[in-house]
């Protein structure tokens, strides 16, 4: 990831002044040299058999793997479908979702859970402290019940 | 002035507004809690209500708020790894193994008693040197203020004592994100992936609730609780004496909280630099003159008291220029000062021979915040450390759903919810594979400061390098920076060749 930041640093800013791109270049330099002694610190310490080679330190296929992955998966479709479908409503489906993941089952603490959230977050910060969140179905209708 | 029976009166008065500095507490310490609101947004939010009071009830609702949410920011950062506000980044670092070791409760009591305290001593210094220190933030310019950057710069190394290369890479990296956006120059838009809402550069909020809350939330499920197996029954054993055990540790560190928060009262001075550099500032210098420097990072109290007594010592800090040269250093400053002038004050000296009552009132209202804060806020610890005893099954939604909203509260932009969870998978990734998130954030936070001041100084020195060992009090600050680096090195080069002796002489180590 560093590497390719700082290639695609260097590479977007060819075109631009020497004191718009001085301060990328240098810490890019230093990035890229400890970089590579890491990796051939890496290395030598893979050969002599003390370390191997794989992703398994980040995702090794478990059981816990595929809840976090699920966990993800459900955070980043919440945050695309939430000019849609609104704080509230996306905020109730989120937690209902991950909370199934994490291994709840009692639906009465699942609804109460993600009704009470949401609805503490709508009061608070849309309702209270009038922030733009975004405003979806029940939004609108909690605005047509009050009339404003 | 010097008249003690005006300073009295004017505690009086001041704690006979205590109807509006409590509201503004318990908001304070709601909006520190919440990562991603900060003090400033929801003092611009509320500007409106303090411009119908009173300018003393106004400044001190104001200051009840701001004060707290300083406090309020290290309990996240304590229970769950998860700083509030960027000034608590640093109490993660030995309030959370605290709370894994089943000792929230004491880590809670620490935070809270050197939060107040730290702020008092601040205060009361402020009041008593007043006309001095609104003189300092003059002495401080670009070339004084990239050596303070670099001063937080040498704490990646620090960090990166337990594996130097990743430690080194991972604030690098940082420093890498903090160059994407505008340059401070010509405002040339930089490695922003196309998106316009990078041109201002990578946000803090976004990036410090990716690092530290989403990445600790995929790593949190792993266990049932978030306290380790073994200390569970510790945790749950916890009672009122634990919070007396919490004092007493307080009590025999009173002399480093004193000093790291005056690193703070110094920080906040400066224009731009804040509390999260103060934070960070305090808890490397305790490390570094800690008899038991080794212990940091493994759950050890002072490493929880000096980056909250630094970071509550900025709050009078930040209002000196404000007060006494009409200057405001930041957005909370400038905030206070539209309060100020709205009723007509003219700040600046004038207002502390015309108005000293409004002048140095605003520092009494504080002293009473942390007065109040001592009294009410320190016996909460007991029932706040309680929430760590909540199943991680229902924790890790609860933070993973509402942190991503959090993320949209700075700028209100969307975006800055997928960027969080973008620099959580970043943050998890780096915590798997044994890179410190603390030195990224650092970088993050550091890059674009140190890119803003290097810049002005090199462009008031004609681009000449020298020009940054041009000032005097630059120059002590340059030779401060050099001892810090080589400071632990020759200790623990002494350590080493006492060690060595010992062992020559018969004795195992």
């Amino acid at each position: 990831m560093a590497v390719a930041l700082t290639f695609y640093y260097l590479y977007d800013t060819t075109e631009v002044t020497w004191e718009a791109r001085a301060t990328g270049v240098l810490v890019g330099a230093v990035l890229l040299c400890l970089v590579a002694l890491q990796i051939v610190t890496t290395s030598l310490a893979a050969l002599r058999g003390r370390f191997s080679w794989g992703w398994n330190d980040i995702f090794d296929g478990s059981s816990m793997d595929q809840r976090r992955l699920g966990l993800l998966l459900v955070s980043a479709l919440f945050i695309l479908a939430i000019e849609w479908v609104g704080t509230t409503l996306g905020l109730i489906v989120v937690l209902t979702s991950s909370l199934l993941i994490t291994g709840v089952r009692s639906v009465r603490q699942i609804v109460l859970i993600s009704v009470i959230t949401a609805g503490t977050v709508y009061g608070l910060l849309i309702f209270l402290l009038g922030s733009r969140l975004p405003r979806g179905p029940i939004e609108h209708l909690i605005d047509r019940l009050l009339g404003t | 002035m010097g008249d003690p029976s005006f300073f009295i009166d004017l505690f009086l008065r001041s704690l006979g507004l205590w109807y509006v500095i409590i509201p503004g507490m318990l908001i304070g310490l709601l909006v520190g809690i919440l990562p991603g609101f900060s003090a400033q947004n929801t003092l611009i939010i509320l500007l409106p209500l303090t411009l119908h009071m009173s300018v003393e009830a106004g400044m001190a609702f104001m200051i009840g708020l701001y004060c707290t949410t300083q406090l309020g920011g290290g309990i996240p950062a304590i229970l769950f790894n998860m700083p509030g506000e960027g000034g608590a980044a640093a109490t993660t670092l030995d309030g959370y193994p605290m709370t894994r070791k089943g000792q929230a409760q004491q880590a809670l009591v620490l935070c809270f008693f050197a939060s107040a305290f730290g702020g008092l001593v601040t205060t009361l210094a402020t009041i008593a040197l007043l006309p001095w220190l609104s003189k300092f933030g003059l002495y401080f310019k670009s070339v004084e203020m990239v050596v303070v950057m670099v001063f937080g710069l040498t704490l990646i190394a620090a960090i990166a004592a337990k594996n130097m290369i990743k430690g080194l890479i991972a604030g690098f990296f940082g420093l890498m994100i903090g160059a994407i956006g505008a340059d401070p120059v010509y405002g040339t838009g930089r490695a922003n992936f196309g998106f316009l809402e990078l041109y201002d550069g990578v946000p803090l909020i976004p990036a410090l609730i990716g690092l530290f809350a989403i990445s600790e939330a995929l790593v949190m499920i792993e266990d049932e609780s978030v306290v380790q197996q073994g200390a569970i029954a510790q945790a749950h054993s916890a009672s009122w004496h634990d919070t007396l055990e919490g004092l007493w540790i307080n009590l025999r560190y009173l002399w480093q909280t004193i000093w790291t928060s005056l690193i703070g009262l110094v920080i906040g001075i400066l224009p731009g630099a804040g509390s999260t550099v103060a934070a960070f500032l305090a808890y490397h210098y305790s490390k570094l003159f800690s008899r038991t420097p080794e212990l940091y990072g493994t759950g050890h109290p002072p490493g929880v008291i000096a980056p909250e007594s630094a970071n509550n010592g900025v709050t009078s800090g930040t209002l000196i220029p404000v007060l006494a040269l009409g200057i405001p250093g930041g957005t909370t400053g400038a905030i206070m000062m539209i309060v100020l002038t709205y009723h007509g004050l003219v700040l600046g000296p004038r207002l502390f021979i015309e108005k000293p009552e409004i002048a140095y009132g605003v520092f009494m209202q504080m002293t009473v915040c942390y007065l109040l804060m001592l009294l009410f806020v320190l016996p909460l610890a007991r029932y706040m450390s309680r929430v760590v005893w909540v199943p991680t099954k229902f924790l890790v939604p609860l933070i993973l759903s509402l942190i991503t909203v959090a993320a949209f509260s700075e700028r209100e932009y969307v975006f800055d919810m997928g960027l969080a969870l973008v620099f959580g998978v970043i943050g998890y990734i780096a915590r798997k594979t044994g890179y410190e998130v603390t030195a990224l954030l650092i970088g993050v936070l550091m890059g674009p400061l140190l890119e803003t001041y290097l810049l002005r100084a090199l462009r008031v020195g004609q681009g000449d390098p020298l020009h940054l060992f041009s000032s005097t009090i630059g120059n002590v600050l340059w030779v401060m920076v050099v001892l810090s680096l080589l400071l632990p090195w020759l200790r623990a080069r002494s350590k080493r060749g006492v060690l060595a002796q010992s062992q020559a002489a018969g004795y195992e180590s």
